[in-house]
């Protein structure tokens, strides 16, 4: 058994964690969410549509905007956060549309959104 | 690092309002996100609703690890299917209707009396979803990434399962184009079983190396 490279860029990314001491690992099986499906299908669905957003797109994202976030943010959470930026980025919605579509959402059900919850914008 | 993503449950304002409707569970903030970029991508064309609902049936019924168990069991009983699945699964899993996105480059890797396999993804979470369908969550965690290359026996362990000091352990790391499934050895004592008799003993952690089939005898 090797010892592993030094973490830390410029040699490895903070998502390059093969090798690296690791565990244990909690053998625990949880059912998805819903909005965890739903998260994976409007990804899936972005693809198909003339590849509007690809999987190493947002790849790319999580890969590359901080590792505090990335170590915060649960899976499906980053992919969340990710598909966001890259929306974003591609002009094809605003931050502040989805904030707003966010508390419109809440808002049927009586209830409010917290935004200082973690994304990129928030830290 | 464990897996987060039951984190999102404790970061709201309480806030009650009791003229409205309460019927629905507390929105977290993902869920909030996710419903707001489905409605603004469907408004603006990005997205048709009916595919959305294709997507999530596919995930929730039409792939899975019956699927994977399906293919493991025919390439059992069926030595030309299982020359076929060692030499282009991608291929062999069409001939029983598995095809589709997280799996277009399939390679399934067979347990002998003398090698074990074992499959992660330490970059993020490739897995070969046709077969096996969306990835446990431990699949995801930071120690299996960070460990399964490492210590694949500690991994093992972690997971009960011991093999003899003799078996090598081959571990596989996906990628973005390259999926595995791994191919578990035929559990003694199940001569003259049909397919679908078979399939029952093969687990999904069996198919991702993390475990083994199920023995005759014991309790699906």
């Amino acid at each position: 058994m090797t010892e592993p490279a030094d973490k830390g860029p410029p040699y490895r990314g903070y998502h390059d964690i093969g090798g690296l001491p690791g565990g244990p690992v909690a053998c625990v099986e949880r059912p998805f969410d819903d909005w965890q499906k739903l998260s994976e299908a409007i990804r899936g669905a972005l693809e198909q549509k003339n590849r509007t957003v690809s999987l190493d797109e947002i790849r790319r994202v999580f890969e590359s905007f901080g590792e505090h976030l990335y170590e915060t943010l649960g899976f499906y959470e980053r992919r969340a956060e990710a598909l966001t930026i890259l929306l974003t980025e591609k002009e094809i919605v605003t931050r502040e549309e989805v904030l707003a579509r966010m508390d419109a959402i809440a808002a049927l059900r009586g209830q409010r959104v917290d935004h200082a919850a973690r994304t990129v914008e928030a830290l | 690092m464990s897996d987060h993503d039951h984190h999102d449950h404790h970061h709201h304002d309480h806030h009650h309002d009791h003229d409205h409707d309460h019927d629905h569970s507390e929105l977290s903030a993902m869920d909030a996100r996710v419903r707001a970029l489905e409605t603004i991508l469907v408004e603006k064309g990005y997205v048709d609703p009916a595919a959305l609902d294709v997507l999530i049936e596919t995930y929730e019924t039409k792939v899975g690890p019956h699927n994977g168990a399906r293919v493991v069991a025919k390439s059992w009983i069926d030595p030309a299917y299982r020359a076929r699945l060692l030499a282009d699964a991608t291929a062999a899993v069409a001939e029983l209707g598995y095809a589709g996105r997280q799996g277009e480059h399939l390679v399934a890797v067979e347990n002998t009396a003398d090698t074990h396999n074992m499959v992660v993804c330490t970059l993020c979470s490739c897995y070969p979803w046709p077969v096996l369908g969306l990835p446990p969550v431990w699949y995801k965690s930071a120690p299996y990434r960070a460990k399964a290359v490492r210590d694949p026996r500690g991994v093992l362990a972690d997971f009960g399962v011991t093999l003899s000091a003799g078996k090598a352990i081959k571990v596989w790391d996906s990628t973005a184009e390259i999926r595995y499934l791994v191919v578990p050895e035929r559990p003694a004592g199940t001569e003259g079983w049909d397919e679908a008799r078979l399939a029952d003993l093969v687990t999904r952690d069996s198919m991702i190396g993390t475990g083994l089939p199920r023995a005759p005898g014991a309790a699906a």
